[in-house]
Parts: structure tokens; sequence; C-alpha cells
């Protein structure tokens, strides 16, 4: 705003001087003007002798002339010899002036800054024959072009202001409907996007750039929304598989130490409630003791009982054994994988040939081994490492299979940690991370399969776990 | 097929605890049966080969061979030799497994003494 203002402000500072340059100009010629017609009226007065009062003739013209403030008559010794009223003794007499006119007989003028800005206009006074017989003074007083100058500034400055005003309401209107209210919407559409509001569409009603923003805005947004719901999506998905995968690694850990303690109670309890069997066969049928043993004998089955559905609800299910390709395991996986590689910040990088026989395996418990395997092997590499999977056909003895090998760049494992990392609880994890069992039921698994598991590792040299499974021909 | 001059049947408990095999022991004796017991696999394959046994009480935990192997051997040796495998809480799989390997019964442990001796009488029944 503000360079307009200055333009339009040097241009009213000379617009005012143009004006009173002009206006002083109009004025003096109007004054000299006028003052060629008093002076052939003096003339011709001085000449004729029945001129009763030349004085009040000035007078006269002093009143009539508006341009006229003063007149005066000077005699060849430059004495003023008529002095019209108005002005008499009121000004100094410019003597060298009046000498100049009369000697040249040549007109002339002159400005004086005083206490009243006046401008004097001096003419020869002629005799019929032509001779000069003395000068005629006109005055004419400033104040009024100064009036009208300041009037024409005032007029100037008041309709440069006007200006100034509507062009910059003007402007404004402009801006504001056609540039600022659009990019209003735009930034507003930008911060609700922002906060993760769904994106309303900025309305496009314009052809020009502005327009083109909003639709770039528009299309972008529905981008934006589009990619997000897709990524929470995902997101979903993999949360939703991690859980099922944590969800199934914890039952088969809890079938795990069921089974397990069941298998150790089991015998004791058939003892004791053998035992009170026994004792109830020795009594007579009215012995009431028999109660007490009827009890024991109740309990122990109760707690079979508990048992026997604790183990139906986590004991694995039997494995659905079926020919199973790699890919097919590994490629549902992958999305979850590196996710977790990510997380981890870890490169996962996984070559597996598309030519590999499928195998002869059960798809869930193996995802399951291969999940174990990727974690290990993750949580071994990270901060910054590498875990690579690669697969291969492979003999064992007379029987073909596929190899999978999971290696990482993390540390290795000690040769004399190699058998026990395969034994249940064994964990080099800090306690409340590592259940311990994911290695022995993984071995658990493949060798249910026909399959084994073997490590390779040496301190600094990272790790690798081999898989092996039989071709399922 | 009644073997000469014998009026009892005999059993080989087949369990690495004591306390389970006096068990079966003190139930079995009250009825018509000679008990032989083995804490172990080799010992009863020991006392398969050298003692004329009717039946086998076979217990799948056990140090040293495994029960179900110990199963698949007697099968092999003593292929009519009736078997009634015995495992803690072994579920549907294992059931399968030792009747694949030859058993005749399966039962679960905990179970009712008066239950196993009703069924080695069954068993026995059936032998003849």
């Amino acid at each position: 705003m503000i360079p307009p203002i200055l333009v339009f402000g040097v241009y009213g500072a000379l617009r005012v001087r143009n004006e009173h340059a002009e206006l002083l100009t109009t004025d003096r010629h109007s004054v000299i003007l006028i003052s060629k017609a008093v002076q052939i009226a003096v003339e011709r007065a001085l000449r004729d002798p029945q001129t009763p009062d030349l004085e009040q003739l000035l007078a006269e013209i002093v009143d009539d002339q508006q341009m006229i403030d003063g007149l005066r008559i000077f005699d060849l010794d430059l004495r003023p010899t008529v002095v019209s009223k108005s002005r008499a003794g009121a000004d100094e007499v410019a003597t060298d002036v009046l000498r100049r006119v009369i000697e040249t007989g040549q007109a002339d003028g002159f400005s004086r800054d005083g206490a009243e800005r006046a401008f004097y206009y001096l003419m020869p006074l002629r005799a019929a024959n032509g001779t000069i017989i003395g000068a005629m003074e006109v005055a004419h007083l400033l104040s009024a072009v100064d009036e009208r100058l300041r009037s024409a500034t005032w007029d100037i400055v008041l309709r440069l202001s006007l200006l100034v005003a509507s062009i910059t309401l003007l402007t404004g209107v402009v801006l504001q409907r056609q540039v600022l209210r659009p990019l209003f919407a735009l930034t507003e559409g930008i911060r609700n996007l922002g906060r993760g509001d769904p994106a309303r569409p900025l309305p496009v009603e314009r052809a020009d750039e502005l327009g083109r923003v909003g639709e770039a805005f528009n299309t972008m947004a529905e981008q934006l929304h589009h990619a997000r719901r897709e990524l929470l999506l995902e997101t979903e998905r993999t949360v939703d598989l991690e859980q099922q995968l944590r969800h199934s690694a914890t039952l088969a850990v809890a079938g795990r130490l069921a089974s397990g303690l069941a298998h150790e109670v089991g015998t004791p309890l058939n003892i004791i409630s053998g035992r009170a069997e026994f004792l109830l066969q020795s009594l007579p049928a009215d012995d009431p003791r028999r109660d007490e043993l009827q009890v024991i004998v109740g309990q122990i089955d109760r707690i079979s009982g508990m048992l026997r559905s604790l183990l139906d609800t986590v004991r694995p299910v039997k494995p659905d054994i079926q020919p199973v390709a790699l890919r097919r395991v590994v490629d549902p996986l992958l999305v979850l994988l590196a996710h977790t590689a990510r997380r981890h910040g870890v490169a996962l990088e996984v070559s597996i040939p598309d030519d590999l026989p499928p195998m002869r395996a059960d798809y869930n418990q193996l995802q399951q081994v291969l999940i174990n395997v990727l974690m290990n092997a993750f949580e071994a590499a990270r901060p910054a490492g590498r875990v690579v999977v690669s697969a291969a056909r492979e003999l064992r003895g007379a029987q073909s299979g596929v190899r999978i090998a999971v290696k990482d760049s993390g540390p290795g494992i000690p040769a004399s940690f190699h058998a026990r990392i395969f034994e249940p609880f064994f964990s080099t994890k800090p306690p409340g991370e590592g259940t311990g069992l994911g290695l022995p039921i993984s071995r658990d698994i493949l060798k249910s399969l026909g399959g084994d598991i073997r490590v390779e590792s040496a301190p600094g040299a990272g790790t690798t776990f081999t898989v092996w499974l039989p071709d399922h021909a | 097929m009644q073997i000469e001059g014998r009026t009892s049947r005999t059993v080989l408990v087949v369990d690495d605890d004591a306390d389970m095999r006096k068990l079966l022991r003190d139930f079995l004796q009250g009825g018509s049966y000679d008990v032989l017991e083995a804490a172990n696999g080799h010992d009863a394959m020991v006392l398969v080969e050298s003692e004329a046994i009717d039946v086998v009480v076979l217990d799948k935990e056990m140090p040293g061979i495994n029960g179900l192997d110990v199963l698949s051997l007697l099968h092999h040796r003593r292929p009519g030799l009736p078997v009634i495998f015995v495992t803690a809480f072994g579920g549907p799989q294992v059931a399968e497994e030792s009747r694949r390997r030859g058993a005749m019964e399966y039962l679960e442990k905990p179970f009712r003494v008066r239950r196993i001796v009703d069924t080695i009488d069954h068993v026995v029944r059936r032998a003849l």
C-alpha cells in the first residue's frame, strides 16, 4: 500500500507546484492586460485638460478592477503626483525600476515579498506626440492568488486523497474477493488437513491461477485422504496379524507349559486317587471313613477334569500336512516382517527362487517357525544390521527337500550356546522379553514335520539358522 | 490259547514311578494276576524276553527309551502281546500314535484304578 501513496504524494506535490506557477503567470498576464487598458485611460485623461479629478478616476478604476489594488502616477522627477487612496503611502517606490521605465519607455514588472506579497507593473505615460511625461504603477496584491493557490492545493490534496482512498478500498475489496478469500479457504483447508480432519473439498469457481491452486489442493487432499486410509488399513492389518501371531505364540507357550505340568502331575494324582480307591475297596460298606475317601477320589477327578479341559484349549491342533510353497508362507508375512524390520532398523532381504518344489508341511506351523527365527534375527541384527532370507533345494541322504537360511549380521552366538539355545527356557534376552521357548517349539514342529533346524554362528560373524523340510513329493 | 499249568495271568507294569507300580500291584494281586515290574524300557524288554507275560501296562513318559519306542519294540518282538498304553494327559494325538504302534488299549492318567483292572480283565479275556 505504501508505494502507491508515495507516487500519488510526489505527483500531488508536482501538481501543486505547476498550479502555483501557472496561477502566477495567468494572474500577471491579467494584471498586465488590465494595466494597459488603464494606461490608455490615464493617458487620455492627462491629455485632456478638462479632466477634473485624476485622483477620483484612479479610485474608480481601483474600485472597479478587482485585479488592481493600487495605482500611482509619477512625474519625470520620479515624484508621485497622483496616488489612489487605497494605496496612499502604502508602498516604497522602486526608484530604479521607475527610472528605467521612464528612460527606456518599456513597461516592466516585479514582485515584492513583504508583509503583503504584491506584483507591481510600471508603464511609461506618453503625451499625444509620444514623449514620455511620466509613469504609472499598478499594484496587485498576491493575497488573492495565494488564497486561490491554497484552495487549489487543498483541492488537489483532497482529490488525490479520495483517489488513494478509493483505490485502496477497491484494491482491498478486489484482493479480498479475488485473492484473500480463496487463500483463506486454502489456508483453512490446509489447517484442517493438518489436524487430520476429513478433507472438505474447496469450492473451485474460478478458472485462474487460484482456481487451479484450489483444484490441485483438492486433488492432493483426496490423495492424502486415500493414502491415509490405506495406511490405516495397512496398519490395522499388520496389527491384526501381529496380534494373531502373538496370540498363537502365547497359546503355543501356554500349551507347552500346561502339558508339561499336566504330565508331571498326572502320575501323582493317579497315585493319590488310586490309594483312596484301594482303601475304599478294603473298608466294609458301612464304614464312615468311606465318605472321606470318596471325597478324595471325587476331588482328584475334578482336578483331572479341569486339567483336561485346559489342555483341550491349548493343545496344538493336529498338523495339517499339505504341499506348501515357501513363497505362499513368506509373501503374506513380508508385510509384517518389513514393518518389524523397519522398527528394528534392520534391512531385510528376501530372495526365494520361484522354482522351489512345495514342501511337506503345515502352513501355520511353518509360518510360526519362520516368525520365531526371523524375530530372533531382527533382534540380533538391530539397530543397523541386515537379515537375509534365502532358500534352495537340498538333498538330505536320499530325501530331497528345501533349505531355508536366515542369516543375520548380529554379534553371533558363542559355540557353547549352540546346543542350549534349543533347550526350553534358555534365553539370552533380558527377563520378560523372551520366553525361551521360540526355538524349542520351532525344533519340535520341524521334527514332527520330518525336518530340522540348525545353527551356524561365531562371535562377530553373525548367525545363520537353517531350516530344512522334505519335499512333498 | 491257554498256557498249560498256569491258573493266573502275568501282568508286566512298566512305569518309572515306584508308587505307581506298587499301586497297580496292590490292586492286581488282589485279583488273580501275578505282577512283574520294570522301571524302564530296557528292563521291560529283558522281562518280555525271559518271562511268560500275558499283558503289559506301559507308561509313555520314562527316562531312557521313550514309552512309544518301547511299544514299537514290544510289538516287533511279540506281535500278539496285548499292551495297555498309559500316559498322563496324552491327548488324541498320543492315543492315535499308540494305536498305530500296536497298543490294544489306551488310558490317560489319572485313571480310576478300578477301570484299569477292568480293562486288563477285558484284554485278557479277549486274548484267550
